[in-house]
């Protein structure tokens, strides 16, 4: 019998072949891997909590690894080396060396987001491709307006159960802060992530020009304010620094959110329809097709005082202004910071003492229904607001218990207490406590406000449509009707563009 | 006419059988190409045509499109910020980009053609072709530092004389006008090392003769150079009508298309419909309608600028 023989041709086509094989073969998704055992825990089918609360344990059979975005909570990368001075941040890693030691075949594995990237494009490209971290930070406003493309899975089941590391937890959501609850919970009131810490918002003010400009008590409602920021400016200062650009952190949704908070107050809740303390976008969509949203008189009394700040602002608020490098630089009399800058003033303090004072009282005089209360911008924006893609219930179901227990493990008051030792962030878990430097942000207020303000242009996906009247309408002569009409239109644009995304929400 | 017919058909035939020639032949360049290729579909021809389609649909990127037929369009075009602001803005930055690339980097680069000294010839070729190695960022970051309104050095001018500090790019009354005068003197180095290798290029004993005749400066340079220059100033002119129509580099690094939609154009509202809209239809159809410009454009400026001399390339 006789070989045929093979020419160089056809070998070389045969060879050619056989490497796009194997190249194909070595591109080939993974095989499914086989459903694993049952965890000990999973999800409650139903709302009432469950009775044995016991830590999650993996199968031993399979190893698993947990991709953790932990942002500013981060560990620092032994690799890399700090600044001189800096003291690495450990505390998160302590953490998960303890879970990891009583979950053996479980790593958890810190990702580190790669500097200099635009959040928003790297989240479309991570959820597009599924190859998101198994527990991603976000802030909540990059993420309601995609929860419907299941970028963020339900918490609701996991928070209705009782966190096993934590005594006498009957509820997972009991742990925390309402603020922290209502800041998770999304535009259709079901909760996308848990919120451990989060940020408190403050008047911070440069004690040495208060003293230059003759002002000699703190001031505490508006016409007060009103008044240091005249003696300021009279006294060389830019009175209040501010800026409306569309990147901006983050005058004008802070200002908004608690001035419209404040002159509604209780009224707020007429728009509640689902009773759970949160006007969700929904909500907003739903009302604003029945006519009845917003309160149009409270929202032009907001424009109207943001108005008389104009005066004391930077030249050029409209756009961007570096206003808190200009407070360093001392130009700026006061303006409204999140507890965050508080490590940066301990690490790099200002030439000059600071105070923090509350966001301007507004009186009856100025609006006959106030309630004349201390209001907070408080929630989340913290480094531990968590979220798992939605993905991840169809691509790898059995991981989800263990990720849950892994957080719910972050979340006993000491680990929360360590981390924001860290990082300088209010603790928004009970039990956890604050640095002393954070004692600002500790005093007591009447009513917090999320930080993504309610009940304005912003919590129907708008803020940028927001801002864009503010700049429109503060430099200009645009009368009060003008400013109405356009305030009106803008919100049925965000509307209609929401309506479009969750066509559902049509009444 | 039947056999006019099978003569053609034959033809047909023919060229066909020639290419399957060709590729049987070359079969290996063939392959080699194929990799180029298939990087050039999927990346570039495949999205291309997927925004055409997708620009007839509500799509958020996630869920299944939606047929919307014209309806993005139609938005579109009766949008006042989408097409009212933005392609007007870019009418005005595209002008005064190609205006700006065409003239200023011709007078450099005519300067220094004119200069009798080598040396000082090659001394502010060096000068203007420098700031090339700077990257563009370095750049945009101190330009706004100049045009900070607070702190800025075109303000201190201002305020040491005496006059009101202006808001510059913060303002919508500035911010256009501050955008485009960005860059000034205006001189781009790769514009002018193009422009001089053109003028480098035109053969000596022309304009020896001219200088014989008694042709001016003026003349010489209106009567012959710029003529011979015709293929340069296309080359220019496209590159900048293609670059300013899809750019939006400053908006993106400083303006955000504000303040108030002050400094918009229709590519920062494409990057902004899609990415933090997360509406590809309405993003598609502003990318079809940016093509269509620029492949018009493009057809008038290869019809329009035609030079009375053009060198056949060489081979």
């Amino acid at each position: 019998m006789s070989t045929p023989k093979l020419s160089r041709r056809e070998m070389l086509k045969a060879l050619g072949l056989a490497a796009a094989g194997a190249a194909l073969t070595a591109c080939a998704p993974a095989a499914a891997p086989a459903p694993a055992p049952a965890p000990a825990e999973k999800p409650a089918a139903k709302a009432e909590p469950t009775k044995a609360p016991e830590p999650v344990k993996a199968p031993a059979a399979k190893s698993y690894k947990i991709v953790h975005m932990a942002w500013n909570a981060t560990p620092s990368d032994p690799a890399v080396a700090l600044p001189p001075g800096q003291k690495p941040q450990v505390a998160y890693q302590k953490v998960a060396d303890e879970w990891m030691q009583a979950h053996p075949n479980v790593k958890i594995e810190w990702y580190r987001f790669p500097a200099g990237t635009n959040f928003q494009e790297w989240i479309l490209a991570r959820m597009t491709a599924q190859d998101a971290p198994d527990i991603y930070w976000a802030n909540t406003e990059d993420l309601w307006p995609n929860i419907n493309k299941g970028w963020a899975l339900d918490f609701s089941t996991y928070m209705k159960m009782p966190n096993p590391y934590v005594k006498d937890n009957k509820q997972w959501v009991d742990q925390f802060e309402e603020i922290a609850v209502i800041s998770q919970t999304g535009p259709d009131g079901k909760m996308y992530g848990v919120n451990m810490d989060g940020a408190g918002v403050l008047t911070v003010y440069n004690k040495a020009a208060f003293k230059k400009a003759g002002i000699a008590k703190e001031p505490s409602t508006w016409g007060e304010f009103k008044d240091a920021w005249k003696k300021l400016k009279d006294a060389g200062y830019i009175g209040h620094g501010a800026d409306l650009s569309v990147s901006t952190c983050c005058f004008p949704h802070w200002f908004s959110g608690q001035t419209y908070s404040q002159l509604l107050w209780d009224d707020i809740w007429k728009w509640d329809d689902d009773k759970n303390r949160v006007i969700t976008a929904k909500e907003v969509a739903v009302h604003f097709q029945k006519g009845d949203f917003m309160d149009w008189d409270a929202y032009l009394r907001m424009a109207q005082l943001m108005k008389e700040m104009v005066p004391y602002l930077p030249v050029g608020y409209e756009g961007q202004v570096n206003y808190r490098d200009l407070f360093r630089q001392d130009k700026v009399g006061m303006y409204m910071e999140g507890n965050w800058a508080i490590s940066d003033f301990t690490k790099s303090p200002p030439p000059f003492e600071i105070g923090w004072i509350h966001f301007p009282i507004v009186t009856k005089d100025l609006w006959p229904k106030s309630q004349e209360k201390i209001i907070r911008i408080q929630g989340a924006w913290g480094a531990m607001q968590y979220h798992i893609p939605g993905y991840m219930a169809q691509k790898e179901p059995d991981k989800i218990p263990l990720i849950m227990d892994w957080l719910m493990y972050s979340s006993k008051p000491e680990n929360v207490t360590a981390v924001c030792n860290e990082t300088s962030l209010v603790p928004l878990t009970k039990g956890a406590t604050p640095r002393p430097e954070l004692a600002p942000f500790g005093q007591p207020y009447d009513r917090a406000t999320p930080y993504q303000s309610w009940c304005t242009l912003q919590c129907s996906y708008g803020m940028e449509a927001e801002y864009k009247l503010w700049q429109a309408y503060l430099p200009s002569n645009m009368s009060d009707a003008q400013f109405l009409t356009e305030a009106k239109k803008s919100l049925g644009e965000v509307v209609r563009k929401v309506l479009e995304q969750n066509p559902d929400w049509k009444v | 006419m039947a056999e006019l017919a099978a003569a053609r058909g034959a033809k047909q035939r023919s060229g066909f059988n020639e290419i399957l020639r060709r590729m049987r032949k070359y079969w290996f360049c063939y392959l080699m190409m194929a990799g180029t290729f298939a990087l050039l579909i999927t990346f570039s021809y495949y999205p291309a045509i997927s925004a055409i389609y997708h620009s007839f649909t509500i799509w958020d990127g996630f869920r299944p499109a939606q047929w919307a037929g014209l309806k993005n369009f139609q938005e579109v075009f009766a949008s006042e910020v989408m097409f009212g602001r933005a392609f007007s803005n870019m009418l005005l930055l595209v002008s005064w980009g190609v205006f700006r690339a065409l003239v200023f980097p011709l007078f450099g680069a005519a300067l220094i053609y004119r200069l009798r000294s080598e040396r000082t010839a090659y001394f502010f070729r060096l000068v203007y072709v420098l700031p090339i190695v700077v990257p563009a960022t370095v750049g945009i970051i101190v330009w706004r530092q100049l045009y900070e309104p607070n702190v800025g050095l075109f303000n201190e001018i201002l305020k040491a004389l005496q006059m009101k500090p202006l808001a510059w790019l913060n303002s919508p009354q500035t911010a256009l006008q501050s955008l485009m005068f960005i860059g000034f003197p205006w001189i781009d180095g790769v514009g002018l090392l193009i422009y001089l290798a053109g003028f480098l290029a035109i053969p000596g004993e022309i304009i020896e003769a001219a200088i014989v005749d008694g042709a001016s400066s003026v003349r010489r340079f209106f009567a012959m150079e710029l003529p011979l220059l015709i293929p340069q100033v296309r080359l220019i002119l496209i590159l900048n009508v293609i670059g300013g129509l899809q750019g939006f580099g400053w908006q993106l690094l400083v303006t955000r298309g504000g303040p108030n939609n002050a400094t918009t154009v229709p590519a920062w509202e494409m990057y902004q419909s899609a990415i933090h809209g997360g509406r590809f239809g309405v993003a598609s159809a502003i990318g079809v309608i940016l093509f269509v410009v620029i492949f018009t454009l493009t057809l008038i400026n290869n019809q329009a600028v035609r030079s009375s001399v053009e060198y056949e390339a060489t081979s």
